[in-house]
C-alpha cells in the first residue's frame, strides 16, 4: 500500500486545529491512517513509528502530511485536507492568532474587511444610532431594523446618506428585498422589473405578494422607515430610493407603498417623481385615496398589465345574527387598511392603533363595539417577539372572542416569508376551528375571514395554508382589501 | 482599503531583543510565513526568527512593529522567499520597513512579595481554567525536578515540539513553567536554579521545535511574552484574585490552544511551587509585623 508523505512550507497553524485536520483526512474513504503536524522532532518521530519514510530535508517549520492508503485514498485524503485546511482559513483559525488579523470589532472595520455594500444594523435603539452613522461614513447603505431610533437622529442619519449617495432603511424598517436578497420579514417572490419603496412593512408584503400573484417580479423592494412620509422626516429616504431605482437598470416601473403620509410630502414627492425616467406609482393609504388592492390594479393597467383574479379560498358562511367586526391583526398596516375600508360602512372603528385619537382603545383592548386590533403594535410587544413570531397572545384573544356575544366576525390575518413563523397556518385554523365550535356551543355562528399574505415560494407554502385556514372554516383571501370586504359583508343586516 | 504601495518605506519599532540583528550588517533571511498580520523571517540560527507585525497583530516580544493594520499592508513575499535583513531595515520588493525608534516588550516582573496564601488563591483560579491536565502535570512534574535540583532534560525533550502546531502545546506549556519559574522562583530557595536549568534545557533541545516556538521559548526565559500573558503571570504572582480573573480570558483566546496549553503550564509549574513557598513561609513568616511589636 502506497504512503504519501509531503511537506508544505509556510503553512502553520496550532495544535489543536491540526488534530482537528488529521482526524477529517484519516477519516476520508480509503484512508487508513493519517497524520497531519508541524515535522517537529516528536511528530516526526510519531509518524516514522506509523511506518512512513520521512524525507531527508524535512524541517521542524515544515508542515508534514502523510496519508496511508491506496491512489484515490491519497486522493481523497488530500482533499480533505484542502477542505479543512480552508474551512479553517475561513473560520479566521488559521495560525491561532500568530498571522491571520484578527475578527473586526467594529461594524466599520466589517465593511472594510467585507468590502460589503450594505449594512443590517439589529441593536437596541439607543445604540443604532452610532452603528448606522458608522456604515454610511464607510459609503455603504443601511438596512436599520431597530426601533426606539428618535425622529431627530433618523433625520441626522438620512440626511448623512443622501450627502454619502447611499440609502438608510428604517429604522424600524422590518421588510427588504435586494437583488432577490431576502431581509427581515419579506417574501419569496419572483425576479422582476418593479421595484418597490415600502415605509409600511406588511404593505410592502401585501404589494409584493399581489405582484407575484399577478405574475410579475420585484427588483428591489427598499424599505424606508414607517415614519418617512412624515412631515419631521420629509420622504429623505423614499428620494433616495426613489434616485437609486430610476438608475437600476433592471426596474422599469416603481410602487410606494405607505401607511397615511403628510399630504404636502406625498405632494413634493410626488412632484419629484414626475421627473425620473420609470413610472411611480403611489399606494398610499388614507381617507379617500385607493385601498392598496385598488392602488396595485390601477398600477398595473397603467404599465400595460392584465389585471388578475386575486386567489381566494372561500366558504359558505351564513351571516352573523349579531355583533361587531373584531379584526385581529399582526400586519399595522394590513390593520389599517382595514379600518380604512370599513369605516366607510361602520363608522369609528375602535383600536390601539386607531385612525384617530378618540378611538382609541383602553388597556384592557375591550369594547363591545367594532374593533380592530394591530398585535404588532410596539406596546404589546414588549418583551415577547412580534406575532408573525409568536402568536401566542392572538390566539388568546381569538379564544376569547368565540366566547364574546359582541363579536359578529373574526377578521384575522395571516403573513407568510422569511423571518415569520414556520408552521403559523395550522395553529390559526385550529384555534380558528376550536372558536367556531366555541360559538356554536352558544348558539351562534361565528363567520371568520382570513387575509393571506404569501407566495407559494414561501417557506410555509401559500396553497398549503390557504387549504389548512379553509378547512377549518374560514375564507381566505390574498387581498387583505377584498378579505375585509367579505367580512363587512357578513355582519349583520343593521350593521352595514 | 487598497494596501499601502505608494510609499517605499514603512515606519516600524524595533523590539531590544532583536536589535542587533535589525540593526547589524545586512543579511539574508528566509520568509518562513507570511500573514496579513505577521511575516516571519527566519535570521538563519534555528530560534533566530524575527516577526515584522503590523498594528493589529498579535504584539510577540521579538516583532519589528509597524503602524499600519494588516488591512493596509501587502508583503509582496511568500514562504520560501529571501529578503535582506539589516542596516536597521527589513528589504522587502518595493519597499523597505525601517526601524525608527525601539519598543519595550512586556516583562515579567521578578520576586513577588505576595503572601503565599494570595498566589494559591490566584493558582487556583489558573486551575479552574479549561485546560490540559496532562500537560499541568507534566508541567508541575518538570518544576518539581527544577526545585529538587534533579535532572529536568528528560522531561524538557517530553515537551518540547510535542504537538501538532505552529507553537507547540508543550512549548506553550514550557514557555508557562519558565514564566511561573521568574515571577516566584525567587521567592524559594532553588528557584532561580530551577529556572536556569529548565532555561538552559530548552535552550538545548530548540532544535526539536519550529523556529518561530524556539525563539518564543527563548525570549520566556528571559521573562518576555506577549502583553497578555505578561499580565496574567504578574497578577498570579500579586495574588490579586479578581485581576487574575480579568486577565485570564484573554490569554485563553491566543490562538486555538495556544493560550490554554501557556495556562496549563503555568498552573502546573504553581502546583510544584506553592507547598515550597508555604514552608518557606512558616509560622513567622505568616505573623503580621505589629503583631512582633506588640
Amino acid at each position: 500500500m502506497p504512503d504519501h508523505v509531503e511537506l508544505r512550507r509556510g503553512a502553520y497553524y496550532d495544535s489543536v486545529s491540526l488534530m482537528q485536520v488529521s482526524r477529517k483526512v484519516a477519516s476520508a474513504p480509503g484512508v487508513e491512517a493519517a497524520q497531519v503536524a508541524m515535522a517537529t522532532d516528536l511528530n516526526t518521530d510519531v509518524i516514522r513509528g506509523m511506518g512512513f519514510a520521512i524525507p531527508d530535508e524535512v524541517s521542524p517549520n515544515d508542515l508534514i502530511v502523510a496519508i496511508r492508503g491506496d491512489g484515490d485514498a491519497v486522493a481523497a485524503g488530500t482533499a480533505a485536507l484542502d477542505a479543512a485546511l480552508a474551512e479553517l482559513k475561513a473560520a479566521g483559525s488559521h495560525a491561532g492568532g500568530f498571522g491571520e488579523a484578527p475578527a473586526r470589532r467594529t461594524l466599520g472595520g466589517a465593511i472594510s474587511a467585507s468590502e460589503a455594500n450594505l449594512a443590517l444594523v439589529s441593536v437596541p435603539g439607543q445604540h443604532a444610532t452610532v452603528e448606522a452613522l458608522d456604515a454610511i461614513h464607510r459609503g455603504v447603505s443601511v438596512m436599520l431594523f431597530s426601533d426606539n431610533v428618535t425622529v431627530e437622529d433618523e433625520v441626522r442619519l438620512k440626511d448623512a446618506a443622501a450627502a454619502a449617495d447611499v440609502l438608510v432603511m428604517g429604522p424600524d424598517c422590518g421588510t427588504a428585498v435586494v437583488s432577490g436578497a431576502a431581509l427581515g420579514f419579506a417574501n419569496a417572490v419572483q425576479a422582476g422589473e418593479v421595484g418597490i419603496v415600502a415605509a409600511s412593512g406588511t404593505g410592502a408584503q401585501q404589494v409584493m405578494c399581489l405582484l407575484d400573484a399577478a405574475g410579475i417580479g420585484v427588483s428591489h423592494c427598499l424599505g424606508v422607515g414607517g415614519r418617512d412620509l412624515s412631515t419631521a422626516v420629509a420622504g429623505r429616504s423614499t428620494r433616495q430610493a426613489l434616485a437609486a431605482l430610476a438608475a437600476d437598470e433592471a426596474t422599469t416601473s416603481v410602487v410606494v407603498v405607505s401607511k397615511p403620509p403628510a399630504e404636502e410630502v406625498l405632494a413634493d414627492l410626488q412632484a419629484y417623481a414626475a421627473g425620473l425616467r420609470v413610472p411611480v406609482h403611489w399606494a398610499t393609504l388614507g381617507a379617500g385615496r385607493p385601498d392598496l388592492t385598488a392602488a396595485l390594479e390601477e398600477a398595473l393597467r397603467a404599465d400595460g398589465h392584465d389585471v388578475p383574479q386575486w386567489p381566494s379560498w372561500t366558504v359558505d358562511q351564513a351571516p352573523a345574527a349579531s355583533g361587531s367586526l373584531r379584526g385581529l391583526f399582526c400586519g399595522g398596516t394590513l390593520a389599517d387598511e382595514a379600518m380604512l375600508i370599513a369605516a366607510g360602512d361602520l363608522g369609528g372603528i375602535r383600536s390601539n392603533i386607531p385612525l384617530s385619537p378618540e378611538l382609541a382603545l383602553g388597556p384592557d383592548l375591550r369594547d363591545d363595539g367594532h374593533v380592530v386590533i394591530d398585535f404588532g403594535d410596539d406596546g404589546l410587544t414588549q418583551g415577547r417577539a412580534h406575532p408573525m413570531i409568536d402568536p401566542s397572545l392572538r390566539l388568546e384573544r381569538i379564544a376569547a372572542e368565540a366566547k364574546d356575544d359582541t363579536c359578529g366576525v373574526l377578521l384575522l390575518d395571516l403573513v407568510l416569508g422569511y423571518g415569520a413563523h414556520q408552521d403559523p397556518a395550522d395553529e390559526l385554523a385550529e384555534a380558528i376551528l376550536e372558536a367556531r365550535t366555541t360559538a356554536a356551543g352558544s348558539g351562534r355562528e361565528l363567520p371568520v375571514v382570513v387575509s393571506l399574505t404569501g407566495t407559494e415560494r414561501d417557506p410555509q407554502g401559500l396553497q398549503r395554508c390557504a387549504t389548512a385556514l379553509q378547512q377549518a372554516g374560514a375564507s381566505v383571501f390574498l387581498s387583505n382589501a377584498q378579505a375585509t370586504r367579505h367580512a363587512l359583508s357578513l355582519l349583520p343586516a343593521q350593521e352595514n | 482599503m487598497a494596501p499601502a504601495r505608494a510609499s517605499t518605506s514603512w515606519p516600524a519599532a524595533c523590539s531590544p531583543l532583536l536589535e542587533r540583528e535589525v540593526a547589524g550588517e545586512p543579511r539574508r533571511a528566509r520568509v518562513l510565513a507570511a500573514f496579513p498580520t505577521a511575516l516571519y523571517l527566519h535570521l538563519g540560527r534555528h530560534d533566530l526568527v524575527l516577526p515584522v507585525l503590523t498594528g493589529d497583530a498579535l504584539l510577540l516580544p521579538t516583532g519589528l512593529r509597524l503602524a499600519l493594520a494588516s488591512a493596509e499592508v501587502e508583503w509582496g513575499v511568500q514562504a520560501g522567499h529571501d529578503v535582506l535583513v539589516g542596516d536597521g531595515r527589513v528589504r522587502l520588493p518595493g519597499r523597505d520597513v525601517v526601524s525608527v525608534r525601539p519598543w519595550r516588550p512586556a516583562r515579567v516582573t521578578r520576586a513577588s512579595s505576595a503572601p503565599f496564601a494570595s498566589i494559591a488563591g490566584a493558582a487556583h483560579i489558573l486551575g479552574q481554567a479549561d485546560s490540559s491536565a496532562v500537560l499541568r502535570e507534566l508541567a508541575a512534574d518538570l518544576t518539581a525536578a527544577g526545585l529538587d535540583g534533579r535532572r529536568v532534560g528528560r522531561r524538557v525533550g517530553a515537551l518540547v515540539g510535542a504537538g501538532a502546531g505552529l507553537t507547540p502545546s508543550g512549548d506553550d506549556a514550557l514557555c508557562g513553567v519558565l514564566l511561573a519559574l521568574r515571577a516566584v522562583g525567587g521567592r524559594v530557595p532553588s528557584g532561580d536554579d530551577a529556572a536556569g536549568a529548565v532555561a538552559a534545557s530548552v535552550r538545548r533541545a530548540s532544535a526539536a521545535t519550529t523556529s518561530l516556538s524556539a525563539s518564543l521559548l527563548s525570549a520566556a526565559s528571559e521573562g518576555y511574552a506577549v502583553p497578555e500573558v505578561v499580565r496574567l503571570v504578574d497578577e498570579v504572582a500579586r495574588g490579586d484574585t479578581s485581576a487574575v480573573t480579568e486577565a485570564l480570558a484573554p490569554v485563553l483566546g491566543i490562538g486555538h490552544s495556544s493560550g490554554a496549553d501557556l495556562v496549563a503550564g503555568l498552573a502546573g509549574a504553581l502546583d510544584a511551587l506553592i507547598p515550597v513557598l508555604a514552608q518557606d513561609a512558616g509560622p513567622h513568616h505568616t505573623e503580621p509585623e505589629g503583631a512582633r511589636r506588640a
